[in-house]
């Protein structure tokens, strides 16, 4: 295997607020390889969406940030703030859950698309039009509809305009937080197929942030579980659906409710907050499992069967 | 840590217990080192100082205000008259202090009124919606529409003068003001789900309106009110200026300075400028006080409505 | 019917659409067909699901079930009586007997009253009819409190003293979906419509307020409306399930029927796209073309004609069906060829009903109906085969469809089902 394309690691991010400091991410160590779709999945507030927010740069001010992020080679924390606007967009490129956040109503979606592109590279406007108009029709939206402003189009049109726009400039990773939450079953299915699509059409790798495990199921190669801020397991989606080694990734499959579920579970207790979390490992007070050591000790993220590793003291238990 | 601690812990979150109002006091002194909470906090030590002067003026003011010093008029500033005299030997100082009065009482007087009235039409309006929202929208917008002080002169000129009567000049003005803060509001927060909620309850229109919306609605209100006192003084000085307000002798800001402006060519330039100067002080410390509240409040408005 | 709680006898909500003033007056009045002429019941102790795509009315169904929209026609019964026009405080009082939970628990609370004083409030609401008089004013208070602390803890809400005088900012999610739904069961109503109410919660929490759900149920026998978008928790919660599509149901039965062999191609095609947990069973699924229409102009017949992989010469095919086909048509450059120089551009094309017309230049109106023909050798069959002529005549060429049979609900194994393949 080549090597990877993004590497985090060690990545701590503390958000400031009145009552001290928030612990959104502790220590988060991962890779993403070349073409490959790893899938970012925890519940409210495990810091799934600071992790894609601290690779393109754009916590808000006064977060403490430590740790390193490379893209092929190049450290991104240490970039100044002009730097990393022109890797935004051409390098990595994101996809949110609403795409009205990012579409102004004012303009039309080809001003849309002829400001990425200028914005990242000289070209000519017509020459953007024609990279537009491409981008567009792969998504399979008509090019008659380009000069349209974004209320004419429906929630999952405008999310494949939102894919065009990105994929546009042909950035070596994207990175889509929820896109597919505020969509209908049938539609986030077509999406889910553009995605799929994608992993074949361009040599790109997808960073899928979602709270949905029967989305990553469909659309990922790897999966990371994500706790009140800690990295708990990680590994091919096979492997952690199939023998999840984590107490809480067992408990989030056991919870989900799909067309076989004859019995509902659910974790006891609820996420700590963050701004004091508990000593040792963070699921404990949660965990069945829980022995002293899950207390005084925090576990490490350990490798228990190839490509596949969990933070848990007993992980061996569960292979 | 224990068990039980780390239990504990995790309950953490539910221990604060703070309404909104406890969480913008909160927010109000967190901020006090942001531009907003240093605005904020100034105009506090301003409003509070000039109801203090106000309240105090007959202990602090050495002289009767309206008393006469037989010595030569329009003395400059001494010992004796920390700011001189005016053209008729009056001690511009003690006339400064008192003159905090009649400007608190028309502030108090104009936005209160402005309050009683502007707030439950605005509620009302809101809330009816219809053929009886958009009638009162045009009333209120054609007064409002109206240049301030130009409608307080009219309204002045039939009242005649008098602390009261320029209070309701003034209340004229900023009813709509109140008015248009209020409705706005109140029909943003009537299509929040917590009012559908309450009308699936069985609630009627009467507790919706004071338990649900009301409140709501209130919070927006001590920014309109500090923007608009700063603005009513600035219209009181304006009406005095203009003859329209207090009679004479009555120590008054605008007043003093309307009477003071002649002899500014003869070089008694402390007989204008003392008054000027409080007026100047007291409007901006006010409109601190609203800018600073409207910028920290705001967020925490939009956060609860989020 | 005795033990039927609710029922709802051909319910049609139209809203108007917002316009300006210059449309007002420019244009004709039109109205968004959010439910059309829907029917069921619900027995006393079910739960019955309305599952559907948003936009497809079920919010709507479920609002003005419990009173809260006017329906535009059609009647509603509560136990057995008319409640359609029951108003002021004959509705109120009504409404202690059904209650309403949102989707959305943190918009659903007033943030400016502590968690006790919102469950308390339907008793003070309703403090007459709840004998206040008889108990004075302070014996009623106090029994209130108790009674709200008693529904705290049996909804979950521990340490409920505490909590009682906790703020909603101050609780998590499912805390606060707790708390309404004590303030919904705290009157001791027979009918909760459950709107979408687990659905914003985290998938660990979900599990535990359905099973809250279903326990109240058992214990208070109540009957649950859940409207839901969500297959699934539809599948493992109710017994019967109502389908919706823009404004109609298409299909309803017992949930395990319908789940074991749906019938209806958009039932089916709701049960394919659902993702299903496990990496094993990635399969290619069929998935119907685009997505839900505007409901201010639905398609004619079956409204999910345009979209259905199963659709029939008879489903309704009208000429915007034409329209949209040559649209897509001549965005293809590989098909469309130089059809767009003699048909013109899609925006010449006129859909009135079940015609399609386009002014041409005499000289070649029949060029263009040969070169209709032609194009519509590509088209779906149904489609080819619901048109009644091309025809050419003066400036105009007509292509007019056949009208559409009757869709009526028919009865298929155990369930009633809103389909031409049925009937």
């Amino acid at each position: 295997m080549t090597g990877p394309l993004l590497r985090v690691q060690d990545l701590y991010v503390h958000y400031s607020t009145r009552r001290g400091y928030v612990r959104a991410l502790e220590g988060i160590t991962l890779d993403v390889y070349p073409s490959e779709t790893l899938g970012i999945v925890g519940e409210t507030g495990c810091g799934k969406s600071t992790l894609g927010k601290a690779i393109l740069g754009i916590l808000p001010p006064r977060t403490r940030v430590s740790g390193q992020i490379l893209l092929a080679g190049v450290e991104l924390t240490k970039l100044r703030r002009e730097e990393y606007r022109m890797i935004r967009g051409k390098d990595i490129a994101l996809i949110f859950q609403d795409p009205m956040t990012r579409l102004n109503p004012l303009m039309t979606i080809e001003d849309h698309f002829i400001e990425e592109i200028q914005s990242h590279e000289n070209v000519s406007k017509n020459m953007a039009r024609e990279r537009a108009r491409e981008a567009l029709v792969s998504m399979g939206i008509h090019e008659s509809r380009i000069k349209n402003y974004p209320h004419e189009f429906s929630g999952g049109m405008r999310q494949r305009i939102m894919i065009a726009m990105a994929l546009v400039l042909k950035p070596s990773l994207l990175i889509a937080d929820e896109p597919t939450t505020s969509l209908d079953v049938i539609v986030e299915s077509q999406i889910l197929e553009v995605f799929h699509d994608l992993k074949r059409g361009y040599k790109m790798s997808l960073l899928l942030i979602t709270h949905n495990m029967g989305t990553v199921a469909e659309v990922c190669d790897r999966v990371a579980v994500l706790y009140a801020g800690r990295l708990v397991e990680i590994g091919s989606v096979k492997q952690v659906f199939h023998k999840p080694l984590h107490p809480y990734t067992q408990g989030l499959l056991a919870s989900i409710i799909h067309l076989e579920t004859k019995e509902l579970h659910s974790i006891e207790g609820s996420p700590p907050d963050l701004i004091s979390p508990p000593e040792g490992c963070h699921f404990h007070p949660r965990c069945q499992f829980a022995q002293p050591i899950c207390v005084e000790k925090d576990p490490p993220l350990e490798e228990f069967e190839p490509g596949h590793f969990a933070a848990c003291h007993f992980g061996d238990k569960f292979l | 840590m224990t068990e039980a601690a780390a239990q504990q812990q995790t309950e953490q979150p539910l221990e604060r217990s703070s309404s909104s109002v406890g969480r913008l006091l909160d927010l109000l002194i967190q901020q006090r080192r942001s531009l907003a909470g240093a605005m904020f906090w100034i105009g506090v030590v301003v409003f509070f100082s000039f109801i203090f002067i106000g309240l105090a003026a007959p202990l602090i003011a050495p002289y009767n205000p309206q008393s006469i010093f037989l010595t030569p008029p329009s003395q400059p500033p001494t010992l004796q008259h920390l700011m001189g005299t005016d053209d008729l030997g009056r001690d511009i100082f003690s006339r400064v202090l008192w003159g905090t009065r009649s400007s608190l009482e028309i502030v108090a007087i104009g936005s209160v009124l402005a309050l009683i009235v502007g707030f439950p039409v605005g509620l009302f309006s809101g809330y009816v919606g219809g053929w009886i929202d958009r009638g009162l929208v045009l009333v209120m917008d054609s007064v409002y529409a109206f240049p301030g002080l130009l409608l307080a002169a009219i309204v002045a000129l039939f009242l005649g003068k008098g602390v009261f009567n320029i209070g309701i000049a003034i209340t004229v003005i900023y009813v709509p003001t109140y008015f248009r803060v209020t409705r706005n509001h109140t029909i943003s927060v009537r299509e929040e789900t917590f009012v559908e909620a309450a009308r699936a309850l069985g609630a009627n229109s009467m507790t919706i309106l004071w338990s649900y919306i009301a409140y709501q609605v209130l919070i927006s209100i001590p920014v309109v009110f500090s923007l608009s006192a700063a603005d009513a003084i600035l219209t009181a000085a304006g009406l005095s200026f203009l003859g329209l307000g207090l009679e004479r002798p009555a120590p008054d800001w605008g007043l003093d300075l309307s009477d003071a402006q002649k002899f500014l060519s003869s070089g008694a330039w402390w007989s204008s400028v003392f008054p000027g100067v409080m007026i100047i002080i007291f409007t901006v410390g006010i409109a601190f006080l609203g800018e600073g509240l409207s910028d920290i409040a705001n967020p925490l408005l939009r956060k609860e409505r989020a | 019917m005795e033990d039927e709680i609710l029922q709802l006898s051909d319910v049609t909500v139209h809203f108007p659409v917002k316009m300006s003033l210059a449309q007002r007056l420019f244009s004709q009045k039109s109205v968004v067909h959010a439910v059309d002429r829907v029917s069921f019941s619900l027995r006393s102790g079910e739960i019955m699901g309305l599952v559907g795509e948003s936009g497809c009315g079920k919010t709507t169904v479920g609002k003005t079930s419990v009173r809260l929209i006017e329906p535009t026609s059609g009647r509603i019964f509560f136990a057995g009586h008319d409640i359609t026009h029951t108003r002021g405080e004959q509705l109120r009082r009504l409404r202690k007997k059904m209650q309403i939970v949102f989707q959305d628990p943190h918009a659903s609370l007033n943030p400016a009253m502590t968690i006790g004083e919102a469950i308390l409030h339907p008793l003070s609401i309703h403090r007459l009819e709840l004998g206040s008089l008889e108990l004075g004013r302070d014996t009623f208070e106090q029994w209130a409190v108790k009674k709200v602390l008693s529904t705290m803890t049996e909804v979950g809400l521990t340490p409920a003293k505490h909590l009682y005088y906790k703020y909603p900012g101050d609780l998590s999610g499912g805390q606060k979906q707790r708390a309404v739904i004590a303030r919904a069961i705290i009157t001791e109503p027979k009918l909760l419509v459950v709107d979408e109410g687990v659905s914003m919660l985290d998938m660990s929490v979900r599990a535990k307020i359905l099973q809250l759900m279903l326990d109240l149920k058992r214990r208070h026998g109540l009957t649950y409306l859940f409207i839901t978008h969500d297959l699934a928790t539809a599948k493992f919660i109710c017994d019967r399930i109502a389908i919706m599509y823009l404004g109609r149901i298409v299909e309803i039965g017992l949930a395990r029927k319908i789940y074991a062999d749906p019938k209806h191609p958009y039932t089916k095609a709701l049960l394919q796209a659902i993702p299903i947990p496990d990496p094993d069973k990635r399969h290619n699924k069929v998935l119907p073309r685009g997505e839900v229409p505007d409901a201010v102009h639905p398609p004619a017949g079956c409204r999910f004609h345009p979209r259905c992989p199963a659709v029939l010469a008879t489903c309704g095919w009208e000429g915007r069906d034409f329209v949209d086909f040559l649209d897509e048509h001549l965005s293809d450059p590989n098909r469309a060829g130089d059809d767009e120089s003699i048909l013109g551009p899609i925006e010449g094309w006129r859909a009135d009903g079940l015609v399609a017309t386009l002014k041409a230049n005499p000289v070649n109106v029949e060029k263009v109906v040969e070169r209709v023909k032609a194009v519509l050798a590509e088209a779906p069959i149904a489609m080819t085969q619901a048109i009644e002529s091309v025809s050419g005549r003066n400036r105009t060429v007509t292509v007019r469809f056949r009208s559409p049979d009757q869709l009526l609900q028919t009865n298929v194994q155990d369930r009633l089902v809103e389909c031409l393949l049925y009937q």
